[in-house]
């Protein structure tokens, strides 16, 4: 993970220029594609809008995977497969590590966790592999515990019932319980900042989203920020 | 912008007219419930009645649609049966690109084929890291029923069927970086027609514009082809997208050799003559004139705009007055940036289209536009017009000059006796009679305003959003606490759960719509007001029975942690029937550590009960319902309370006294000392132990100290601390106690 800085924005699904920022210390990670699951059927969404970056800007790539709750996750190796494929087979030359995103449920899980060991096993050993955690996960329960991945980045913000939970927790000085969930943090910039403890600020990698689009003057005001 | 994009601007949701949002794809949740207190901007009547003509009360919160049905009633123009049908229907949205269709052609083909079906990938990546849709659904959905009725006229073995099948795999497999196109072939007339569409199909995909105009051009002169009445139509996709495949802006003067929109002329041109022909199947000539549409978002958006308002504004709309609004919207979106972007200015710009195309609007559709520009924005003000002059026209325009008047104008008093005049059958009096309401207000003496407020909040007729508003306007202007009170809680207007709103409805029994403290009023509550004070609130009628409760059990707690018991006592007879009896209880054992340790298992029981009265509306608060356990850990207390339960900081009770926020802020001080609630759980029960080692009701005490541990609000290492000493005594004291065997671990 150190070929990215320590600070990461995250570029969603709306057309954002970002050439303004400083690629020596300010790194992307931009929603690649949306993976929906339909039983066992899958429906790819790609990235549909521009994203404009400095040409040096380290670039991870994010793959949102969804789940169509009306027809639920038929979990199976062709389907872990596909993801996987689909996956490696989008990256985009220069692009230096992987993101997912999902949200899996307890029963989705062990799906999850095995589609991660899989895609370690045949992505670059070099390229980092990270994934989001839902907060919660990082404070309350332990399944992320030895998944293959280089980071989790517990999101703390839009999170809903646990916002309180979350927030009081950090303010208490008390960390998430895992080590992979203490690399890095997922800050969005119109909510208030959760507290981080002080001095592992600056080791912890700092992921930051925006609800709108990004633009100069709230680039300028996140690095100066973070 | 690309044909994706203004594709979008064509079916852009009408969010105000349904209650479904577009979700982010965020990575979040679960999803917490929230309570809209303010106006959320829908109207006040259900839809079917706003599009009659009911229209409430009309503000600039509503959605640019319903204000267009509103002047339309307010004028007096109404709205037919057709168009006001057309307002309840929930339009198409774009979903972005094929979902299962590819899939359907896949299955078709492999039916007759056979063997493992062919990938394909209908995007096509840009340089920007992202794609476009390069195969759209439908292509997919007629090559599916193209299929179908080859095999139906030719049978599925037929070697020309399996040719074209052939074919029609290397269109849809056929990229930029992979372009294969189909080869010519020879064989009976209908293949080799088919086979030149494949061909032309395949160079606009692979983006071999030219060739496929080219291709497009000799099928639309191709008598003896089933897909002549397309050509024109194809040849005009052909433009737009190699026009959306390259920036679309350019500072070049309209109609030059470098305007950007020239292709986009083209393709306006082949559509209108398709258009013309009337030769088009039916949901092609609807695709065309969609089309046709879009691309004139690029060529002539003011035009565009201009006829949008002359539709909307004619007598009978009909079907179309739907469209004809997204059009509108649309378009006077790409007219302004097109105004920004080219060299012309605007005006100089719509001269010039009005000239080409015969003449300005008609008064109906300028006194339309003239409208909406003067309620939703600054035109009255900007223009330094005489609002009263404005205000005389009709009574939608006074409804807009009265909306925008700046307090204490010249004309203040001529437009109130002007929108006194306004007759009650007016779809417009709604609205005038809530401006007057505010208009009024400012001149009257003190008990006169508080008086026309209750007056007002005694309406049937106005909707939550509206009562919430005079409530707000009532407690400023409050002098004492047991004046605050009655206005204190706010009417739920609608739910959000990830913006996706469900309006409120009265219950059923009562009649009344569920009441809650909104975040500021809670946090007054919670922050500034005395043990004695909180009793005042929970004791005072006029505030719904559910919330009073709430304020009884949350100042009972704060007595009861803190040992004054005499209020808490004051507090029991306020407390809902089903605590009353074991709260009496309590404060009759005479033993503090057996009293707070009864007190601790009916916290067990209940695990609402809490120090602040919930603000907002979340999952525990929505029902008040103390006695469910939260799965998402909203149960008992932290051990730590925030600014916002800091005594003094404003909330706007200027009416409490000096002492009073003393002793606020010294309560604040001690519950400060509390611990979270499973360390006070975990102290109280230990305590016991200690003095009353034999007691039977320990092992399930100590059990459910534990159990409390493992969802903490707020867990610490003194929470694990507490439940390992709990664990500790449980095995070692009561090792054959029922709750001993279910008590495994400790956390």
């Amino acid at each position: 993970m150190n070929v990215f800085p320590k600070l990461m924005l995250w570029a969603w699904e709306r057309p954002e220029d970002l050439r303004s920022l400083d690629p020596a210390k300010v790194g992307v990670a931009y929603l690649c594609q949306t993976l929906t699951v339909h039983g066992d059927q899958l429906v790819r969404a790609p990235r549909l809008q521009p994203l404009r970056i400095p040409a040096a800007t380290k670039l991870m790539a994010v793959t949102r995977i969804e789940v169509d709750h009306t027809k639920g996750l038929k979990p199976s190796t062709t389907l872990r497969d596909q993801i996987i494929g689909i996956v490696l087979h989008e990256l985009r030359p220069g692009v230096k590590g992987i993101q997912l995103d999902f949200d899996a449920k307890a029963s989705e899980r062990s799906f999850y966790a095995d589609l991660l060991r899989e895609l370690r096993r045949r992505m670059d050993p070099n390229m980092p592999l990270s994934m989001t955690a839902l907060a919660s996960w990082a404070l309350f329960d332990d399944w992320i515990k030895g998944l293959p991945v280089d980071e989790a980045v517990p999101m703390c913000f839009d999170m809903g019932a646990d916002t309180e939970f979350v927030r009081r927790r950090l303010a208490s000085h008390q960390d998430f319980h895992d080590d992979l969930a203490r690399r890095a943090t997922g800050v969005a910039i119109q909510q208030p900042l959760p507290w981080i403890p002080r001095g592992l600020f600056h080791r912890r990698r700092v992921y930051v989203f925006n609800h709108r689009p990004w633009d100069e003057h709230t680039l300028h005001d996140t690095f100066l920020r973070f | 912008m690309n044909v994706r994009t203004l594709r979008k601007l064509l079916v852009i949701p009408a969010a105000a007219l349904t209650l479904l949002l577009v979700r982010q794809a965020l990575a979040c949740g679960p999803f917490a419930t929230t309570a809209r207190f303010d106006d959320i901007g829908l109207p006040d009547t259900p839809m079917k009645d706003f599009a009659a003509g009911k229209l409430g009360i009309v503000r600039p919160a509503l959605s640019k649609e319903n204000q267009i049905i509103a002047f339309r009633h307010m004028e007096g123009w109404g709205l037919d049966e057709e168009a006001q049908a057309a307002v309840l229907t929930t339009p198409e949205v774009d979903s972005g690109g094929p979902g299962p269709e590819p899939d359907l052609w896949l299955k078709a083909r492999t039916v007759i084929v056979g063997g493992e079906p062919p990938k394909i990938d209908p995007f096509t990546q840009l340089k920007d890291y992202n794609s476009y849709v390069r195969i759209p659904a439908g292509a997919f959905i007629h090559a599916a029923a193209k299929l179908e009725e080859l095999t139906k006229s030719h049978g599925s073995k037929s070697p020309e069927v399996l040719e074209w099948i052939k074919g029609q795999d290397q269109v849809f497999a056929s990229t930029t970086a992979s372009p294969v196109v189909p080869a010519v072939v020879k064989g009976p007339e209908w293949l080799r027609a088919e086979r030149e569409y494949q061909i032309a199909a395949a160079l606009f995909y692979v983006e071999k514009f030219d060739d496929a105009r080219k291709a497009f051009q000799a099928i639309s002169l191709d008598k003896g082809s089933p897909w002549q009445s397309w050509g024109l139509y194809l040849q005009a996709r052909c433009w737009v997208r190699e026009a959306t495949l390259k920036p679309l802006y350019s500072t070049a003067p309209a109609g030059g050799a470098g305007d950007s929109r020239r292709p986009y002329l083209q393709a306006q041109v082949l559509l209108e003559t398709a258009l013309k022909s009337k030769l088009l199947p039916e949901d092609v000539h609807d695709a065309a004139e969609n089309y046709r549409d879009l691309v004139r978002h690029v060529t002539e958006p003011a035009l565009l705009r201009d006829e949008a308002l002359v539709q909307l504004s004619t007598p009978k709309v009909g079907g179309g007055f739907r469209a004809a609004m997204t059009r509108l919207i649309s378009a006077e979106k790409a007219a302004e940036k097109a105004a920004e972007k080219t060299v012309e200015k605007a005006a100089e710009k719509d001269k010039a289209i009005s000239k080409v195309h015969g003449g300005p609007i008609n008064s109906r559709a300028e006194s339309m536009r003239a409208w909406l520009d003067a309620f939703a924005g600054d035109a009255l003000q900007a223009n330094g017009a005489s609002f009263l002059k404005e205000a005389k026209a009709s009574y939608s325009m006074l409804v807009a000059a009265l909306a925008k008047l700046p307090k204490g104008h010249p004309d203040e008093k001529a437009l109130m006796a002007l929108a006194q005049k306004v007759p009650a059958t007016s779809p417009a009096y709604p609205t005038i009679r809530w401006q007057l309401i505010w208009l009024e207000l400012g001149s009257l003496p003190l008990a006169t305003q508080k008086t026309r407020l209750e007056a007002a909040l005694k309406r049937k007729d106005l909707p939550t959003w509206a009562l919430n508003r005079l409530r707000i306007g009532r407690r400023s202007l409050a002098g004492s606490l047991e004046e605050w009170i009655p206005f204190a809680a706010s009417i739920v207007v609608a739910t959000d759960t990830e913006n996706e709103l469900e309006i409120s409805k009265p219950d059923e029994k009562s009649g009344e719509f569920p009441q809650f403290f909104s975040g500021n009023e809670g946090n007054a509550i919670n922050a500034n007001l005395t043990l004695d004070q909180l009793l005042t609130v929970a004791k005072n009628p006029s505030l719904p029975k559910s919330v009073a409760a709430e304020v009884a059990r949350c100042a009972w707690m704060r007595a009861f942690v803190l040992d004054r018991l005499d209020k808490a006592a004051a507090l029991t007879p306020l407390l809902e029937d089903r605590l009353k009896a074991r709260a009496q209880s309590i404060l009759e054992i005479q033993d503090p550590v057996e009293r707070r340790f009864e007190a601790v298992r009916l916290m067990f029981e209940n695990p609402g009960l809490r120090f602040d009265v919930g603000t907002d509306y979340t999952t525990r608060t929505n029902t008040y319902d103390v006695k469910e356990f939260d799965s998402l850990r909203d149960n008992w207390w932290c051990g730590s309370r925030d600014d916002a339960k800091t005594p003094g900081t404003g909330h706007g009770l200027s009416f409490l006294k000096p002492s009073d926020l003393q002793q606020a802020t010294a309560d604040h001080a001690a519950l400060d000392k509390i611990p979270a609630a499973q360390i006070y759980f975990g102290n109280a029960v230990m305590a016991f132990a200690e003095a009353h080692p034999d007691d039977p009701r320990l092992p399930e005490a100590l059990h459910k100290v534990i159990a409390a541990t493992r969802s903490p609000m707020c867990g610490s290492t003194e929470m694990t601390t507490m439940s390992k000493r709990c664990f500790n005594l449980l095995h070692k004291r009561y090792p054959k106690s029922e709750w001993t065997k279910k008590t495994k671990y400790y956390y």
